[in-house]
């Protein structure tokens, strides 16, 4: 019983320090907090509300003067429409630089396009091989 | 695909692009995709795009290729210099969903134009190391979502909006 | 040629088997199973299986006098440097923002000591000393570090069994505390939504914080010094920004090396024919119920504040007041959203964990202090 009367006191005392001590610790951050925060000039309501109106109606008036509407093509933001194409057309060149298949609009031996080469040498098919005036 | 970044007037787009056949494209800006079909390809001639050459209301320069030599006009300044309120202040206003603790938004799971219901998986922030689903607050449809995989996002930054009923 | 010697010299392994050592190995398999299959801690319970399972093969030369366990044990364990170097990661790691942004939370984390002495108190009814006791309530900082390094000054013959307890219990965090924390909350209690301060902290606080705490508990507590003093040295190197490479170090390096040494050194301790004792058993009870009656009392010190407040504090927040950072504040926040997904506790537990940290550090020192040891 002894011992039990030994760890009830240790329980109260510990607890009790444990409690005092962090409190202490709580007062101290409240200090910390307190003295480190930013100095702020006190405000009434009413001086609020005006600052609000202020501000409103700076910012009323920017949008009103100052931000056009942004310029569309058809409904499409004017840079949207410009970045797709800039996109799509380094694209194409990319892909037609890699001679990647699927550039060909046509076929091969397509009648409906021929490439130079091929135009070339097609033309070549219609001059005569014999020399003039036999 | 390819992955294309541009800047156009100061913004930094990033374009993906997806041949589908010779003249079609797939091409992704944003969240949006788009399907582009290049109708017509012709050369002009050495032809410079002209600042005074104009779309819109507002002089926006657009650099088209290398050849084309841009001289930049002086710009209205709010016009040049401020880009694109694209988030709402913090709170957001009616109809949005904020973040609830600082974080980093890992997942985003909607995009505009879903139909979701409530509870539904609409971001996974990361926020002290745990992952934690942020769910819809009620059903609706996605109007506009604010956050990309990846973005930090502070206390009670907009993460979507809800469409108007 | 072959006599009965060479035999006996070849048989040597097998026959030293005893039927602990075999305890002792299922014991470290169990850990192993824990720790690679459940991924509970496997960090530490890997180490300490590892650890457990070379110290209990036969004659193991491992921890014989030069052995390379004993040698681990002997560099760090008794003279408590590994669980300080630990506790320098553990404060690099440990974001006390959450804490600086509510500061009532503090209380919370003492409150989550109550354990510690409640445990100590049934173990001297059961027959331990008053320094087994105090080492075994202890347990109940669920804090590993803070348990070896109270028992290893107080009992260091019950090392091994406390920290194996403090540790498993730990990693155990995610299973043990959703059952205390439904059995004393009610499902409105639970679906409590806290207001979420965005109060900004600045660097300048933040770069305060541990050197004021280290000053105020150093001097007031001068037991806790070392461990209160290694943490915010720690969260000091990380918040100041000055020194990214040591914090790195620190967290990353020094503290995984440290984790492993540490890991191995414990589960050495754990021989089978020390080990396997009716007062271990009795150590492994205590220990849960040390631990839960510190979740208990944090939860119950979170109802009282709820109730002065008028409702504003969700009592589960108070099961994070134990140590175990940062397991407690992310089983809080699972429990709070299982019951409402739109019930965000996260920083509220965290900031109540963090208090726990600290406070189970406080309360070790005060153990210490009372039982007139350590220093």
């Amino acid at each position: 019983m002894e011992n039990l009367a030994w760890g009830l006191q240790m329980t109260v005392l510990g607890m009790g320090l444990v409690f005092a001590l962090l409190a202490l610790l709580w007062a101290l951050l409240m200090l910390v907090l307190y003295l480190d925060k930013e100095p702020k000039p006190p405000m009434s309501a009413h001086e609020s509300h005006a600052e609000a109106e202020r501000i409103a109606a700076v910012a009323d008036d920017a949008i009103g003067a100052q931000v056009p509407e942004p310029p569309t093509v058809n409904g499409m933001p004017a840079d949207l429409v410009a970045a797709i194409l800039v996109a799509t057309m380094k694209h194409k060149l990319t892909l037609r630089r890699q001679a990647a298949p699927i550039m060909r609009t046509y076929w091969p031996g397509s009648q409906l396009f021929a490439s130079r080469w091929v135009a070339a040498g097609r033309a070549r098919q219609n001059y005569t091989w014999q020399p003039r005036g036999r | 695909m390819r992955r294309y970044k541009l800047d156009i007037s100061d913004r930094e787009f990033v374009v993906d692009v997806q041949e589908i056949a010779a003249d079609r494209f797939a091409v992704v800006v944003g969240d949006e995709s788009y399907e582009v079909t290049l109708s017509s390809d012709e050369n002009l001639g050495e032809a410079t795009i002209t600042p005074g050459f104009q779309a819109g209301a507002a002089p926006r320069v657009i650099a088209v290729n290398t050849a084309a030599r841009v001289t930049q006009v002086p710009a209205p300044a709010a016009a040049a210099t401020a880009p694109a309120p694209r988030k709402p202040a913090a709170g957001g206003g009616k109809g949005t969903l904020t973040a609830p603790m600082p974080g980093v938004i890992l997942e985003v799971s909607v995009k505009p134009g879903d139909q979701i219901e409530r509870g539904q998986q609409v971001a996974v922030l990361d926020a002290m190391k745990m992952h934690n689903v942020i769910g819809a607050p009620r059903a609706g449809t996605v109007a506009e979502v604010y956050v990309t995989d990846g973005e930090s996002v502070d206390h009670g930054d907009a993460i979507f909006k809800y469409m108007e009923d | 040629m072959i006599d009965h010697e060479t035999i006996g010299l070849l048989l040597k392994g097998i026959n030293n088997v005893t039927w602990q050592s075999i305890v002792m190995l299922g014991v470290s398999f169990v850990l192993m199973y824990l720790a690679i299959v459940k991924d509970y801690e496997p960090l530490l319970l890997l180490p300490i299986a590892a650890g457990c399972m070379l110290a209990n093969l036969p004659l193991s030369p491992l921890i014989a006098d030069d052995g390379m366990l004993k040698l681990l044990y002997n560099l760090g364990v008794t003279n408590e440097l590994y669980p300080l170097l630990v506790f320098v990661g553990i404060g690099a790691l440990t974001d006390f923002g959450p804490l600086l942004e509510n500061p009532r939370l503090i209380l919370i984390g003492a409150a989550g000591q109550f354990g510690i002495f409640l445990t100590l108190i049934l173990a001297l009814l059961i027959g331990f000393t008053p320094n087994e006791a105090a080492s075994i309530g202890i347990i109940g900082a669920i804090d590993g570090p803070t348990s070896i390094y109270v028992s290893g000054l107080l009992a260091p013959h019950m090392l091994g069994p406390i920290t194996v307890a403090a540790y498993s219990y730990m990693s155990l965090v995610p299973i043990i505390l959703p059952p205390i924390m439904k059995l004393l909350t009610t499902q409105k209690e639970r679906q409590i939504h806290m207001a979420y301060s965005s109060r900004k902290i600045s660097a300048r606080t933040r770069i305060m914080f541990p050197i004021v705490v280290t000053v105020l508990v150093g001097t007031l507590v001068p037991f806790a010094t070392p461990l209160i003093g290694m943490l915010m040295l720690g969260n000091l190197m990380k918040e100041s920004g000055a020194v990214e490479r040591l914090t790195k170090a620190s967290a990353a390096e020094i503290a995984n090396t440290v984790t492993l040494f540490l890991g191995l050194a414990i589960g050495s301790t754990m021989v089978g024919t020390d080990f396997l004792k009716p007062s271990t058993l009795a150590i492994l009870v205590l220990g849960i119920i040390a631990f839960a009656v510190d979740a208990g009392a944090g939860i119950l010190f979170a109802k009282v504040l709820n109730w002065i407040s008028g409702g504003k504090v969700n009592p589960l927040v108070g099961a994070a007041g134990i140590s175990a950072f940062p397991m407690a504040a992310r089983v809080v926040q699972r429990v709070a959203q299982e019951e409402d997904f739109e019930n965000f506790l996260l920083m509220h537990a965290m900031g109540a964990n963090a208090a726990g940290q600290v406070a189970s550090v406080v309360a070790g020192g005060v153990v210490l202090a009372l039982m007139g040891a350590g220093g």
